[in-house]
């Protein structure tokens, strides 16, 4: 049934398999891009981000 | 308590635009309390049916659109609104857009909101469920959904922090992927100045539907309101989020997975077989998404729990996400066939929509609402011990509601399971199913006054912030981004760039949304390869069209299924399991989420026209223990038959096999038709001069038609063929 269904978009007797092994290749490949040791500091100074608004500055009043 | 935002010398570009964030949380609130209040009293409707008061506008089946329009679009529309108002300004270190924008933005959602309060116990309907509303509040809401659009995504540009928080990903995710879904949801061809039929038919509108339906609860209560979370926790706790790594995860899983998982709302149906499990399979593996999403939000108090006992905000936020982790724990087990099989149009999935819309949804606007107003205020909470106060009698309300609810659908579905050893139903009355059920509605609503008394609680909390001495309503000044981000070749990674690209990042994210939605929904619209020639049913006869109308217009559909599972217990009880033919001219289709009542797929022909006069008139007079409300005045009411004609020539246009001179005298056949049954009622002693023309006439014709269409012709058509 998957077969017929993806059939519909394309007649490629693999598309199942093939399908599969592009998400998870993709899904590890985000995995790995979003874990590379390189990155540790920017994520920390990113997460920061939302904390560097003027209300804990105590600056709100003008 | 205005301050306005322009002082000497100073432009107003210099300030954020707060007071579009106050008139939103303002509406929210507002909006909160109708929604609450509508939502006690279809529970007490449910308890005891004397609370519809025989008043048209005011049954279950009419309300219940309301209720769940107002608590998702009037309250958590307005709360996302809110939020995404203030924080986008702040992270983006920039004033919205266009002033003139926000306003016609606000103003024009509130229209909307107020459109769909009248419009909907008048019973201008859909029956599409949270997709009631008819086509010219569509349009309007597609038109300030794009406005709001231009907006946000202008803002982005003019942005003066290059990169974009998580939060910000998150509203992307949103903005465009609702917009799909209400767009695609919505191709209806009006047939009146406030009715419309829907270009899709029985399975397809059944799969794009809940394809709209199911990700309406994904894309506008789950993924603004994780937005939200990433934004206000980090804020209450003082404290960056815990995992920046796997928020980049949870956004792209999320949004990629949850997309295909909607057909887990049509299990065990006609539904084909392959889309069914894509969407349980789907459905699964979103906990992984989900949860991962609730560790980062919960986790990001780490080294400050003690905020947990001190800070009524963080109790909200803390709560909030803990709910949505029970609620994407719960989603994912509901979709497991055996246990759909059990759970679905039962109360357990009220239950299970209540814990995230209640706990999840409803307490992260509380403790985003407590976060803001002091702030926008320039001042203190008035009281940390009544915020306190309406956490407790908030929590308790929804734990109470969760509980009852959860009870009330179990015991229900094992009932409707139930087989003895002959292989007989141990209940075969389905009214015993409901009445074992009806303390619990009570204690239902009783849950959901405490929830509402919690509120009213906040409103005094927050009135009292207001007013008090020194609180006035001010603009915050737009904060200088920092520079060591604006410079150095260490930023200037892949990840980096692509987070402070705010067009290919929605190009990607509308890519993530696009894969799913294509390869689930493109091969049902050739519905062709799904019907069997030799099982092809014939439409519906003129006066059968105008009945069902009238039925869509009464809400049928909020308390019976018109879907015949495939599955024992169902087909024991209703009869044989429902097939794509069946259904395959209705626009829309009736499959409903809830039977509150039994499934009426095959009750054409079980009573006779008698039966269904008395039962619309008192349902007591026919079944002793029934809590459906009393629809007496479709006794009296007119049936249209002049716009029958126009209707059957849209369906005609649209595929149904209709001969032309059925159409161009659609209201001399439903007329004769009509007759047959009058003269049916007329000889069993209903006393009507203008029997024909009431309403209750053509209600019978559809229902008498209903699982009746493979026996063709039926004696309704032989009557008018003679």
């Amino acid at each position: 049934m998957k077969k017929e269904t993806l059939a519909h978009f394309v007649d490629y007797p693999n598309l199942v398999l093939f399908g599969f092994l592009l998400f998870f290749v993709c899904f590890l490949g985000v995995l790995i891009w979003v874990n590379l040791k390189s990155r540790r500091h920017i994520y920390q100074n990113l997460q920061m981000l939302p904390l560097e608004s003027d209300e804990l500055r105590g600056s709100h009043e003008r | 308590m205005e301050e306005k935002s322009k002082t000497n010398n100073v432009s107003v570009k210099e300030f954020y635009d707060d007071k579009i964030v106050r008139y939103f949380l303002y509406a929210t609130t507002g909006w909160g309390i109708v929604a609450f209040t509508l939502g006690i009293w279809i529970a007490l409707q449910l308890a005891y049916w004397k609370f519809n008061f025989n008043m048209e506008w005011l049954t279950f089946g009419r309300l219940r659109p309301l209720h769940t329009n107002a608590a998702i679009f009037a309250f958590a529309g307005n709360a996302i609104f809110a939020g995404i108002y203030h924080s986008t300004q702040r992270l983006c270190k920039t004033r919205m857009y266009s002033d003139t924008l926000s306003k016609i933005h606000f103003w024009g959602w509130q229209a909307i909101i107020v459109g769909a309060a009248i419009t909907l116990p008048l019973g201008f309907s859909q029956s599409k469920e949270y997709a009631e509303l008819e086509w010219p509040l569509d349009i309007a809401i597609a038109l300030i959904w794009v406005l709001f659009a231009l907006n946000f995504f202008m803002t982005l540009k003019n942005r003066r922090e290059k990169h974009m928080y998580v939060a910000i990903w998150f509203y992307i995710a949103t903005i465009i992927t609702v917009a799909v879904l209400h767009i695609f949801n919505s191709i209806e061809i009006p047939v009146g100045y406030l009715q419309s039929y829907p270009v899709y038919a029985g399975i397809q509108d059944a799969l794009v539907q809940w394809w709209y339906g199911h990700n309406a609860v994904a894309f506008f209560l789950t993924t603004p309101f994780l937005g939200l979370m990433y934004y206000y926790i980090p804020k209450a706790a003082n404290r960056p989020v815990y995992s920046y790594r796997l928020s980049i995860i949870h956004f792209w899983a999320l949004i990629f997975i949850y997309i295909w998982a909607g057909p887990h709302h049509l299990l065990n149906t006609a539904l084909p077989d392959w889309a069914q499990t894509l969407g349980m399979v789907f459905s699964v593996m979103l906990w992984a998404p989900s949860w991962g999403g609730m560790i980062n939000g919960i986790l990001t108090l780490r080294g400050a729990w003690h905020l947990l006992r001190t800070d009524p905000v963080i109790k909200f936020l803390v709560t909030a996400v803990t709910f949505y982790g029970m609620a994407t724990f719960e989603g994912p087990l509901l979709s497991i066939k055996s246990v759909s099989s059990l759970g679905h149009y039962t109360d357990w999935i009220i239950a299970h929509v209540h814990g995230g819309a209640l706990g999840w949804n409803g307490f992260l606007t509380f403790g985003m609402i407590y976060y803001l107003i002091p702030r926008l205020f320039g001042t203190k909470l008035y009281s940390d011990k009544l915020a306190n106060m309406h956490f407790w009698i908030g929590l308790t309300g929804i734990l109470t509601y969760y509980i009852s609810m959860w009870a009330a659908g179990i015991t229900q579905g094992l009932m409707w399971m139930a087989i003895d050893e002959t292989g007989n139903l141990v209940y075969p009355d389905f009214v015993e199913t409901v009445t074992r059920i009806v303390p619990l509605y009570w204690v239902r609503a009783f849950g959901g006054f405490l929830f509402i008394l919690g509120a009213f609680i906040m409103l005094y909390n927050l009135y009292k912030t207001m007013t008090a001495e020194g609180a006035k309503a001010k603009d915050t000044p737009v904060s200088k981004p920092l520079q060591p981000r604006e410079k150095g070749p260490e930023y200037e990674t892949s990840h980096r760039k692509l987070e402070g690209l705010a067009f290919t990042f929605s190009v990607l994210s509308f890519m993530a949304i696009a894969v799913g939605s294509v390869i689930e929904i493109m091969p049902i619209l050739s519905m062709k390869s799904y019907v069997d020639p030799q099982k092809i049913v014939a439409p519906y006869t003129p006066l059968e069209l105008a009945g069902r109308d009238i039925y869509i217009r009464e809400g049928c559909y909020t308390c019976h299924s018109q879907m015949i599972r495939k599955l024992p217990f169902d087909v024991l009880r209703f009869g044989k399991a429902s097939t794509v033919e069946e259904s395959m001219y209705d626009r829309p289709f009736q499959w409903g989420s809830k039977r509150t009542g039994p499934d009426l797929s095959r009750v054409g022909g079980k009573y006779p026209n008698l039966w269904h006069y008395r039962h619309m008139n008192n349902p007591r007079d026919v079944i002793s223990q029934s809590i459906m409300p009393n629809y007496m005045w479709l006794l009296t009411g007119k049936t249209d038959f002049y716009g029958l004609r126009r209707k059957l020539s849209v369906m005609k246009k649209l595929g149904v096999p209709y001969e032309d001179n059925v159409v161009a005298e659609a209201d001399r056949f439903a007329e004769a038709e009509a007759e047959v049954i009058a003269n049916d009622l007329r000889q069993q002693g209903v006393k009507d001069k203008h029997l024909e023309q009431r309403e209750i006439v053509a209600l019978i014709a559809y229902l008498q038609a209903l699982g009746q269409k493979e026996k063709k012709p039926t004696p309704v058509k032989e009557e008018v063929a003679k």
